[in-house]
């Protein structure tokens, strides 16, 4: 009797051991896939640890993953060399266009000092126009390519946001002056922001300049910077045309431009750069407006941890 | 499928909600706790009554058996044997006596012959000592030191000899015995234990009824009424032949049941609090429920959360609930023990008998309470939906009937009664929850109700010192004395004197005797004798007649004079009353019947003569009044009657009848019970009436007789009930406390709980215009409901059980009695929590405010 | 053919309450692309959030079929629809729904823990940095304020790294500016991890910050289905 208990005792007590072991070992197991996989969507790569040789079940599903993880990993490369090629292609392309732009300039400026008729003027004037709008173009898709492909980098430092507005106002003053647009800004000079003081005073001057370009003469443009909970606000407010609702998702995007704005200066780039060096900071652009009362742009900088 | 081991975080977050939900988490603990020390506490007591009952027992019968019987046949041996119920059976007889050593002529030691099972099985647990072995040989002895000192052979050691005179039947003989081995311990103790060879040639046989002991040891531990006759008709018993039992089965049985009823209370108060606050809390957090399935706990994870809380209320709920028994149980235990009536005589403190499977059981039970109360909430929390917690679905469950009852009855009502419509009808409305409130409250309420009803018998048993109601009775004990020279007058004119000179004292009523005695005649005397014969007598009448016709000074016995109180309360209590006058003036005399089967009618106007003890010619007769039956009044009982007449009457027969006793009343009120109650918690005796005692005690202290007299009184008897109750009460009042307490906790979780649950509905009603006051009436309507139905509970069950309990312990002959004190403030105390806590509950929303709950989502 | 992350065919959604039926979803097809910012937009009653409750697993549609990353959720019981939500959904709820014994930061990481994966404390520490939280990571969500409540819960959604994001009214209970700012985070916050969002609001102004607006009306889509139509 007594016999029979303790042995039936003993065998439930080995087998509950025995699945105990087993179940642990699952667990492990698991842990080391998870492991192993998280590794390799990291990009760390497939760390080989001492098991991985063992003739055991994590040995047998290691050498796949090493496997999965140097296929990716050549893909990677190839991707990354195609990169650079781009990357080379679009400076080579910027460098050789450079050259043959600028003697074009320089010709035209030939030109212009002889003698021309009326009409020759007038075209040369017009070459003049496209020479500048060419320029501008490849300048600008040079610097759109290099920020989507990464090539550029964002370096943001905890400084004033004051100057990089001023610069960017600066900058516009003249051609709104010229359009007679009254200019105003309401920055307080001690804000600090972390952001990249160059690309940024760009994405401001972009949407300054894209205000001035929607404006009638005599309008306005207010900038006003405030800080908020998480964001710091950049509003830029203009007494412009207004975009309608449904465009307004669409303005952001690359070469768009206003149905009825196709001449003049601009290639439909400039807020798309705005949105994309914003983006990189960790901030964002958005625009309120309703058709004919003006527009509204806020650009939105993450304050940072201070 | 291997289940994803994913539940830690879950046991982290059960570990976080108790500790946030600190009050919830406290209320379950502190239920957890109760209910384990309870059961644990009441289980102790349980198994170290038993343990202690049986130690008791075979302590006192020197063995471990259940039942003896005296001669056992052979045929009845191989019966009992032969009982599947009988687990041993050991048989021993007495095989003589030894009669006179060199040293004692009355040494009254017994000579015993035990069989194997006996000294080896059923004695050995009575035995504390035991050296050499069971006598072999014819002249070996087994002895103790007690029996040889007494037999004069102090110190005589396993090997030494000595020789006795020993009787066995009508012979006697000389021997000399040798020690073979010596112990001691508990049982009878003058005893030699003799080998079987002596007991053979004695000529006794185990089948003689003066000899042969039976003893019986069964299976079970509590052999129940039924089986005790099914085995005393199996053992088909002689006409001398007697079974007894050693242990009382009967009360034992209550006991087991009390213990059982009081774990199965405990569980219940426990099971309800428990699921109360767990389903409030589910239900309430039903939300939260559903917001961890949004974000992919699963039902399972769920339960795991609900359980996991569980087990750690359960499990640090009964380990403080076990810590704090331990600690308890050593100091109240044993006081517990001894007043359900366990005597351990010498060396017998009680130990605390700490059994694992007390433990166990108490774990156990704990934990299945815990589980079966866990059991409903964790499904509603497994259960419900994400979107029915999200509150999305809109409810279209709205109570029809109700609303109906409402608005259709409603109509033709006064204010006052829809209030108490609407109250009655949110009762009815979660009949269950409502019955487990009540009935939680109720078993406080029953535990406590049965705790003073017994206190309050037993506070209400008068304390009588033998006779008429005195405080204090004093005996001259020297009437006891064989010698007739050395009964002395022990109250003697001086003492009297002192004694009346005690403040406090408003009567003293000496007794007196005087010796007679009663010389044969065909009569009356003659009848009496033969009645007597025959009753208390081995001997036929007719051989001692002769020597009684004689000289009737051997027969002495005593004439009694009593004052006329003592005579006007023996003629209340007697069915025929006597003629007064009659007995006064010496004509009549009474009777003690001394348990004769005389009745009035056998003796009534028949005469009885008396003459002085050792003066035949100072004689004198008395008409028959009539038998008593009060022992009080009789001082040295002889064979012929004790007559009872006037004091006077004894006076004017005997020069200095000898004052017997005295009883004494106290000038002092004695205090009613409630007054007794208020004062000192009931069983104590009150202060009224010591300090005259003392003086009295002291003054008999100081008499030259100060050896010869004993006393009873009021006030040490209640001392003495007192000290054999212990603290029997303090614990039960205890019990009641605390399941008062939990039931207390019911009670508020689920009101705070239901108000919470009908805010909506509450500012609804406010909303239309049904005034703060008349919401706060309707609130404390339903609280006094659950009161009224608590107290309805309490008086069907908890009386009856009560009375049931009363009847199982009354072995004191109190009287049943419900004290109306108590109860009333029973009443009042539980109406006023029942009461307060919904207008407490109320203030709190007014405080609130209502609006929020009409806007509240969900 | 494009692949959706979530799409809806022919789903309906139909109450009984009391003798009338109620058509919260009347035949939507609705499709998500990865990491799109779609905003619902509708009035209160549209079925806007019945249709975030199909997505998510939370309710049962009365006809149609949802397939959220390659799956389709009919047929699953309760428990797989809880461990579907917990892998591939994260939920935005108006009144944050955190739980509130738990600090900010095992609030974040318990959906999580619930599937018994490892924590990648890296990645929930760049998230609270991004999201500004890092400060609070041991403050428990009662001494928080809405809008950190509110990052908190976008936290939750996205340490997982659900295949989408569910909002249901996520400013709804937040002033204007705080709420401005929550949504800002949200749709950063998304970009940087490659999130997918659908987003339910009645709050134009709210609904601009995303990429696509679909409105709802009376249980159907009425316009805005198409991918910028």
């Amino acid at each position: 009797m007594a016999g029979t208990a303790i042995f039936a005792g003993g065998t439930v007590a080995v087998s509950m051991w025995r699945v105990r072991r087993l179940k642990q070992e699952v667990y492990r197991f698991t842990e080391q896939v998870e492991q192993g996989l998280d590794h390799i969507i990291s990009g760390e790569g497939f760390p080989e640890n001492e098991e991985s040789g063992k003739d055991s079940l994590w040995g047998r599903c290691s050498e796949k993953l090493w496997r999965i993880c140097h296929i990716w990993t050549k893909r990677e490369e190839a991707d990354a060399r195609e990169k650079q090629l781009m990357k080379e292609l679009i400076s080579d392309i910027s460098h050789q266009t450079r050259t043959p732009i600028a003697n074009m300039r320089l010709y035209l400026e030939f030109l212009q000092e002889e003698e021309v008729s009326e009409k020759g003027r007038e075209f040369l004037s017009l070459l003049e126009g496209q020479t500048r709008k060419l320029e501008f173009l490849l300048g600008s898709m040079v610097k759109m390519s290099r920020l989507e492909a990464g090539i550029i980098h964002i370096r943001q430092e905890q400084t004033g946001l004051f100057d990089t507005i001023a610069g960017a106002a600066g900058e516009i003053v003249p051609a709104a002056s010229n359009r007679q647009i009254a200019l105003s800004v309401d920055c307080s000079e001690d804000l600090q922001v972390k952001h990249d003081r160059k690309w940024t005073e760009e994405a401001v001057f972009n949407v300054l300049d894209n205000a001035v370009k929607y404006t009638e003469p005599g309008g306005s443009i207010h900038v006003v910077v405030r800080r908020q909970e998480v964001f710091t606000r950049i509003s830029i407010r203009d007494t412009g045309k207004g975009i309608a609702r449904e465009r307004q998702a669409e303005i952001f995007s690359r070469f768009y431009r206003e149905p009825e704005v196709h001449d003049g200066e601009g290639a439909g780039i400039g807020l798309y750069l705005s949105r994309k060096i914003l983006e990189l900071q960790g901030g964002y652009i958005e625009v309120r407006s309703e058709a004919g009362e003006g527009a509204e742009f806020s650009l939105y900088l993450p304050n940072g941890t201070a | 499928m291997l289940r994803n081991n994913n539940m830690q975080a879950v046991s982290r977050m059960a570990v976080r909600s108790l500790k946030n939900n600190r009050r919830r988490s406290f209320t379950m603990i502190t239920a957890v706790l109760l209910s384990v020390f309870m059961l644990f506490s009441v289980m102790t007591v349980g198994v170290t009554y038993f343990k202690m009952q049986r130690l008791q027992n075979i302590r006192m019968s020197g063995g471990d058996f259940d039942a003896i019987m005296y001669g056992a046949a052979k045929e009845q041996q191989k019966t009992c044997k032969e009982n599947p119920d009988v687990c041993r059976m050991g048989i021993s007889a007495m095989s003589g006596y030894i009669a006179e050593t060199e040293f004692d002529s009355t040494p009254n030691v017994v000579l015993m012959w035990a069989d194997d099972v006996w000294w080896n099985e059923i004695m050995a647990p009575a035995r504390e000592r035991l050296e050499g072995r069971y006598p072999v040989e014819e002249n070996e002895i087994m002895v103790t030191e007690y029996a040889l000192e007494k037999c004069g052979f102090k110190g005589l050691k396993t090997g030494d000899e000595f020789t006795a005179v020993y009787g066995a039947g009508e012979k006697k003989k000389e021997m000399t015995f040798r020690i073979c081995g010596i112990w001691d311990g508990y049982g009878d103790r003058s005893v030699f234990f003799v080998s079987e060879e002596f007991y053979r040639q004695t000529g006794f046989s185990p089948a003689d009824i003066s000899s042969g002991r039976l003893c019986v040891k069964f299976r079970q531990r509590i052999i129940p009424q039924k089986m005790q006759d099914e085995f005393i008709e199996s053992m088909e018993l002689g006409k001398q032949q007697k079974v007894l039992f050693t242990m009382d089965s009967a009360f034992s049985v209550q006991i087991l049941t009390g213990i059982a009823g009081l774990v199965l209370i405990t569980c219940l108060c426990a099971y309800l609090l428990i699921y109360n606050i767990m389903y409030l809390s589910v239900a309430g957090n039903i939300r939260y429920y559903g917001l961890l399935q949004t974000i992919g706990m699963s039902g399972r994870q769920i339960g795991h959360l609900v359980w996991r809380q569980m087990l750690l209320i359960g499990g640090v709920g009964t380990a403080g609930g076990l810590m704090l028994g331990s600690v308890v149980s050593f100091g109240v235990v044993p006081s517990v023990v001894k007043a359900l009536g366990i005597r351990m005589g010498r060396g017998g403190e009680i130990t605390v008998a700490f059994h694992p499977l007390i433990l166990l059981l108490t774990v156990l039970i704990a934990g299945i309470t815990v589980y079966i109360a866990g059991r409903k909430p964790v499904k509603i929390a497994v259960m419900c939906s994400p979107m029915e917690a999200l509150g999305y679905r809109p409810a279209v469950r709205a109570d029809k009937r109700r609303r109906e009852s409402m608005a259709g009855r409603g109509r033709s009502v006064s204010p006052a009664g829809r209030i108490w419509r609407m109250a009655k009808e949110q009762i009815a409305k979660d009949r269950k929850k409502a019955g487990i409130v009540i009935l939680s409250l109720a078993a406080g309420m029953s535990v406590f109700l049965c705790m003073a009803t017994l206190l309050c018998s037993q506070a209400a048993r008068e304390y009588n010192p033998s006779y008429r109601d005195f405080d204090m009775v004093i005996k001259n004990d020297t009437v006891q004395k064989e010698e007739s020279e050395e009964r002395l007058q022990i109250f003697d004119q001086e003492l009297l004197k002192k004694l009346n000179g005690i403040d406090g004292i408003a009567e003293i009523a000496p007794l007196v005797y005087t010796e007679i005695a009663v010389p044969w005649e065909p009569g009356f005397a003659d009848q009496w004798m033969r009645e007597f014969y025959e009753m208390w007598m081995t001997i036929p009448y007719e051989d001692d007649l002769a020597e009684y016709k004689e000289s009737p000074e051997n027969f002495g016995s005593s004439l009694v004079g009593i004052g006329r109180e003592d005579f006007e309360a023996l003629n209340e209590m007697s069915p025929q009353p006597v003629d007064e006058e009659d007995f006064l003036s010496g004509k009549t005399c009474l009777l003690f019947r001394n348990g004769l089967d005389l009745k009035n009618s056998d003796v009534e106007g028949k005469s009885v003569t008396c003459t002085e003890y050792g003066n035949r010619e100072n004689a004198r007769t008395f008409e028959i009044a009539g038998l008593v039956d009060e022992n009080a009044y009789t001082a040295l009982l002889g064979y012929p009657p004790t007559i009872i007449v006037s004091r006077q009457a004894v006076e004017e027969f005997a020069e200095e009848p000898v004052i017997f006793k005295a009883g004494i009343r106290y000038e002092k009120q004695r205090l009613s019970i409630w007054e007794r109650i208020l004062q000192t918690g009931g069983y104590q005796p009150s202060d009224a009436g010591k300090e005259t005692e003392d003086a009295i005690l002291s003054v008999m202290e100081d008499s030259p007789f100060h050896r010869d007299y004993s006393y009873e009184s009021r006030i040490r008897m209640m001392e003495e009930a007192k000290k054999a109750q212990g603290n029997m009460m303090e614990a039960g009042i205890g019990a009641a406390l605390i399941l008062a307490l939990i039931g207390v906790m019911n009670y508020i979780n689920t009101f705070v709980g239901n108000i919470q649950n009908r805010r909506v509905e509450i500012a609804v009603l406010e909303s239309i215009g049904m005034t703060g006051r008349q919401v706060k009436k309707m609130l404390l309507l339903e609280g006094f409901l659950y009161a009224a139905g608590a107290w309805g509970v309490t008086a069907v069950l908890g009386t009856a059980v009560t009375y049931m309990i009363y009847q199982s312990m009354n072995y004191m002959d109190a009287d049943f009695m419900i004290p109306l004190l108590p109860v009333l403030g029973m009443m009042a105390l539980s109406a006023a929590v029942c009461v307060s806590v919904p207008a407490a509950a109320y203030r709190k929303i007014e405080k609130e405010g209502i609006v929020e709950y009409i806007t509240m989502p969900c | 053919m494009e692949s959706w992350i979530v799409e809806t065919r022919g789903l309906k959604k139909y109450y009984r309450l009391g003798d009338n039926i109620v058509k919260a979803l009347d035949g939507v097809d609705f499709k998500v692309r990865e990491q799109e910012f779609v905003a619902v937009i509708g009035k209160s009653g549209s079925g806007k959030s019945t249709l975030l409750h199909m997505a998510g697993g939370l309710d049962m549609p009365t006809e149609g079929e949802v397939r959220v990353a390659g799956r389709s959720l009919s047929g699953l019981t309760k428990e797989e629809l809880a461990v579907f939500r917990r892998r591939k959904v994260g939920f935005i709820f108006q009144n944050y729904n955190l739980v509130p014994d738990l600090t900010v930061y095992e609030n974040i990481v318990l959906p999580i823990e619930l599937d018994g994966k490892q924590v990648d404390h890296s990645f929930v520490e760049e998230l609270l940095e991004v999201l500004n939280m890092t400060e609070k990571r041991e403050a428990f969500p009662g001494n928080l304020s809405g809008g950190q409540q509110q990052r908190a819960a976008i936290a939750r959604a996205i340490a997982s790294k659900p295949a989408i994001i569910l909002a249901d009214e996520p400013t709804g209970n937040l002033d204007t500016a705080s709420g401005h700012d929550v949504l800002g985070l949200l749709k950063v916050v998304a970009k940087k991890f490659g999130q997918t969002i659908v987003l339910i609001t009645h709050d134009q102004d709210i609904a601009q910050l995303a990429d696509r607006i679909v409105v709802i009306e009376d249980g159907k889509i009425r316009k805005g289905s198409g991918l910028y139509a």
